[in-house]
């Protein structure tokens, strides 16, 4: 059958992998000292600097979106840096709050986690459980038992 | 963090009637055995099996978690309709759900209502009437004109035969929550012999026709499924 190869196509395009975004909302401490609260992030290992930044006001409520890159399930690292200027630049040990998130993204969906950033100086550990959001994925978007999320499968 | 298994134990445990007999200790056990089968298909994407063990699972268990995977499973496996029945029964049959899992029911039956198609079959003769399949399997009849069936949203056929009558055939691709009006023409039967060249080249061109279709809803369901960011501030790791 003519038709049968290209049925296979489509069901093997309709199954590609996806991409995985995470939206991030972070209630900021508010910090007289500082103008910024400088956010970055990474994949397996704390950020180091070079990948991009965003900004944000202390105090605020803010919120960014994380899109995955290659590597779904290494634990995603967060940063958040309070500073004078924008990016840091010149301040070499500003006070930093770090989150580990114990796995951020799943294939095709998108998660959400809201965070409430302490003080610097901390770090967070951050539960796989605590990232919401997979009910509105494809596939695997089984609940997780422990009730607390639905993301483990 | 509580592990699914011990979770479930606990679950169980708790559904278990206090003067459970050996009987009933071995329904929770294979409950329990059923269930682990389900997570482990799921996460090999074995759709059909999961469904199959979190089905037995619940049967022999009655714990609502157990439903809501079928429910879910259901809907993983494209199969809305089935998935809408198991949700409505999850939160009516269930009033002891966790909010959490209720509100999460709650939105997963909002989405499969959403996505629910309807095929309208209209210019059916009352009961007895011809009989209708949709794909390939006969539908109930409740009598009611014109029929309303609810159906998975996807490609469709439809074949309606009656003595004496041509077959009315219909194919066509149903979008999420489309209502689809069919009017059922049931032509006398054909007397002289069709030429089966021809409609070999008609069922050929058909086929091709669908296999595009088939692409194009493979090539749009990729595409909306793809996550998007929310907002204006993005990072890319």
């Amino acid at each position: 059958m003519r038709r049968a190869p290209l049925a296979i196509a489509a069901l093997a395009l309709a199954s590609c992998s996806h991409g995985a975004v995470l939206e991030l909302s972070l209630e900021l401490p508010d910090r007289g000292d500082a103008r910024f609260a400088v956010l970055d992030a990474a994949p397996g290992a704390p950020p180091d600097g070079a990948g991009p930044t965003v900004a944000f006001a202390p105090g605020d409520e803010a919120h960014v979106s994380l899109v995955a890159g290659a590597d779904l399930e290494a634990p995603l690292h967060v940063r958040v840096r309070f500073c004078e200027a924008p990016d840091c630049a010149g301040e070499p040990s500003p006070p930093t709050v770090r989150a580990r998130i114990e796995r951020a993204f799943y294939p095709g969906v998108k998660t959400s986690l809201t965070l409430a950033v302490p003080p610097p100086p901390a770090t967070l550990e951050i539960d796989a459980c605590r990232v919401q959001g997979c009910i509105e994925g494809r596939g695997a978007a089984l609940y997780c038992v422990d009730g607390t999320h639905v993301c483990e499968l | 963090m509580l592990s699914r298994w011990a979770a479930l134990a606990l679950a169980l445990t708790l559904t278990a009637p206090a003067t459970s007999s050996a009987q009933a200790e071995g329904d929770v056990d294979r409950a329990r055995a059923r269930y682990a089968e389900g997570l482990a298909a799921v996460d090999e994407a074995r759709w059909g099996d999961a469904l199959e063990a979190f089905e037995a699972s619940y049967a022999l268990s009655g714990v609502g978690a157990a439903l809501f995977n079928v429910a879910t499973t259901l809907r993983a496996l494209g199969r809305h309709v089935d998935a809408r029945a198991a949700l409505e029964r999850l939160l009516a049959a269930h009033p002891e759900l966790d909010p959490e899992m209720r509100a999460a029911a709650d939105a997963m039956l909002r989405e499969e209502r959403a996505r629910v198609a309807t095929l309208v079959l209209a210019g059916l003769p009352p009961p007895p009437a011809p009989r209708a399949l949709l794909d390939g399997v006969e539908v109930a009849d409740d009598g009611a004109r014109p029929l309303r069936l609810a159906v998975d949203p996807g490609p469709r056929h439809v074949v309606v035969t009656a003595d004496g009558r041509a077959p009315f055939e219909w194919r066509g691709t149903l979008a999420d929550g489309a209502i689809e009006r069919v009017d059922v023409r049931l032509a006398p039967a054909a007397t002289g012999g069709d030429d089966p060249e021809i409609l070999l080249w008609i069922l050929a061109a058909c086929g091709v026709a669908l296999a595009a279709g088939a692409v194009a809803l493979g090539w749009a369901v990729w595409e909306a499924d793809e996550p998007r960011p929310d907002g204006p501030q993005v990072i890319r790791l």
